[in-house]
């Protein structure tokens, strides 16, 4: 009897371990490369304090199915990059509250990337930009695009306006219509993915 | 019956123990012997890529040339530098092939946490690196920019693009992006050699020439003859490749350790299984000792199991091994540095025969102590137990 019973636990264990070995085998050969459009938030401490005058934020993956890019796809009227199959969002909390969601961008200016950071709140029915920053970027209208002139016009936008420079926008000075085209595009997909993700029936970015 | 048969159907009857154990003796093997297989075909393939790079030699500003490298990767300056004069002493030599002139330097960017490596390179590096894929063209003009496979993912730049470089307040039409090449060449902007030269205010200087020989052979005969440039250094692919080896060292090291650990707790396993099918067979050990059998015997049918259950799983791992070697060389290359392009795992029947003799020995000695305690069990306290 004693003899089965420590069989039995040993059987156990071992069967237990062999998951655990097999699971991490799996997490070793089936994590894939993040889409290119993800970026690294450089310095999150300071943009929640910044903007949110939180104190802490956690980072949620989310991935896309086939439906949910095609109707990304359809709001934005292009295609997303094939290997962007996940997203990224960093909801902020102020003690146990959560105040808002921050979600950053990298994608193609007019002299090499740049990198986006949108902070915004959920209203409910959707997200509003709270605020913009600019990363990283090697373009000439480099403190153009980063004054608070031109990035204050994102504020309080959702993902229903309208986000051409020039018609709906200013640019951040003549001649850097581009780059100012490559951010508001950047804000305007953020806000649309961040939109689908908290319809109804969708699973949140919490 | 024969000892071997008992055994066997001892181990039979307890199927499920048997089988995970067995498993967990295959996975060891296995990733011993694709490991092993790996150093081996490693080091070989690292001298294959180095001597296929087809650049035999490098001639350096005088200086320690990797204390220079690790300066430039910081966006540091460098104190020595080459006078492009010594390009034509160089190329005099009848030996000399190629030799392709390069200026390096770096702009660190903090908020990226990153350096962008400006490399000033003439025609002369697209024969020297023949193995080059570029898509578009190579810079004919000073403000022509080749990418890196690498650059082009940061900074999401190709052909047909300009690159600005606010540092230096230069403009710059993307011509050409290298396909992956899978070394550092994959990170670097190629720039023409003068633009770079006068980029970073060092115009006139180089900080290496990278040499192809007619003939390898004579790599001893040339490198001492490039040694006599004043301010110069040769650097021969021979002490890049010991330098590349004793990075590698700790890397091995480590992995090495973890797989004798696996190895370990595989060895324990397998004592565990035999040690308690002993426990188990306490009264039929007795029955064994008390007909007739000697404590010799009843310890080589114990040992025996051991061993069966070690060799099974020694030779179940080796075939996992030499059917999944490409999975698990994907495996280990992830965790090794400078790892070369292609195969690196050598499978050779001498690595075959030394994991072959470590199990054996590992089941001698797992096999031992429950061997020894089932010979020793007395036949009267035996036969009473439950």
């Amino acid at each position: 009897m004693i003899a089965d019973y420590r069989l039995q636990i040993t059987d156990c264990r071992l069967r237990r371990g062999l998951i655990a070995v097999m699971a991490a085998l799996a997490v070793v050969l089936l994590v894939q490369p993040v889409a290119a459009s993800l970026c690294v938030w450089r310095s999150p401490d300071e943009d929640i304090a910044g903007i949110y005058n939180a104190d802490s934020y956690k980072t949620v993956f989310e991935d896309i199915g086939d439906s949910m890019r095609a109707r990304i796809e359809e709001k934005l009227g292009y295609e997303l990059d094939p290997d962007e199959t996940q997203f990224k969002f960093f909801p902020v909390f102020k003690a146990e509250d959560q105040v808002g969601t921050v979600m950053t961008h990298a994608g193609k200016g007019q002299f090499g990337v740049i990198e986006v950071v949108v902070a915004v709140v959920d209203t409910g029915t959707g997200a509003i930009v709270k605020a913009v920053r600019i990363q990283r970027d090697r373009e000439k209208a480099k403190e153009a695009i980063r004054s608070k002139e031109f990035l204050g016009q994102f504020k309080g936008m959702t993902s229903a306006d309208g986000f051409e420079i020039g018609t709906d926008l200013n640019t951040a000075e003549e001649g850097a219509e581009r780059s100012s085209q490559a951010i508001a595009n950047a804000v305007r997909k953020l806000l649309i993915v961040y939109d689908e993700f908290n319809a109804p029936g969708g699973s949140g970015t919490q | 019956m024969s000892f071997f048969k008992f055994a066997f159907k001892n181990l039979f009857a307890h199927k499920t123990r048997t089988a995970i154990t067995l498993v967990s003796v295959i996975v060891a093997v296995a990733v011993l012997f694709t490991l092993l297989s790996f150093n081996k075909g490693y080091d070989r393939a690292l001298k294959t890529q180095l001597q296929g790079m087809g650049i035999h030699m490098l001639v350096v500003p005088v200086g320690c040339p990797y204390e220079a490298a690790s300066l430039i990767l910081k966006g540091g300056k460098i104190s020595n530098y080459l006078p492009s004069t010594v390009l034509a002493q160089v190329e005099s030599l009848p030996q000399i092939e190629i030799a392709a002139p390069s200026f390096m330097s770096g702009i660190v960017r903090p908020e990226e946490g990153r350096t962008d490596i400006y490399l000033g390179v003439d025609s002369t590096i697209l024969k020297l690196k023949n193995w080059w894929k570029l898509k578009g063209a190579f810079p004919t003009k000073p403000n022509e920019m080749v990418l890196g496979y690498d650059v082009t993912l940061i900074e999401q730049s190709h052909a047909g693009d300009q690159i600005y470089v606010p540092e230096k307040d230069a403009t710059f039409d993307v011509v050409g992006e290298l396909s992956p090449t899978g070394t550092e060449d994959d990170g670097f902007f190629y720039i023409p050699l003068a633009t770079a030269q006068n980029m970073f205010d060092h115009a006139g200087q180089l900080t290496s020439i990278m040499i192809r020989l007619k003939d390898p052979a004579d790599a001893p005969v040339v490198a001492a003859k490039l040694g006599n440039i004043k301010g110069a250094e040769v650097v021969t692919m021979g002490e890049l490749l010991g330098t590349m080896m004793n990075l590698m060292g700790s890397a091995k090291a480590l992995l090495l350790s973890i797989v004798l650990i696996v190895i370990v707790i595989s060895a324990l396993g397998v004592l565990n299984t035999v040690l308690m099918s002993v426990f188990e067979r306490t009264r039929e050990i007795g029955v064994m000792r008390a007909t007739g059998a000697g404590k010799a015997h009843v310890f080589i049918l114990v040992w025996l199991e051991c061993l069966m259950l070690s060799l099974i799983g020694g030779a179940g791992g080796l075939i996992v091994a030499v059917f999944g070697a490409r999975l698990i060389e994907g495996i280990i290359k992830r965790f090794l540095p400078l790892a070369p392009k292609g195969s690196v795992v050598s499978l050779d029947p001498h690595t075959f025969l030394l994991v072959l003799a470590f199990v054996l020995g590992i089941a001698v000695v797992a096999g031992f102590y429950p061997a020894l305690r089932a010979a020793r069990a007395k036949p009267i306290e035996a036969l009473r137990s439950e």
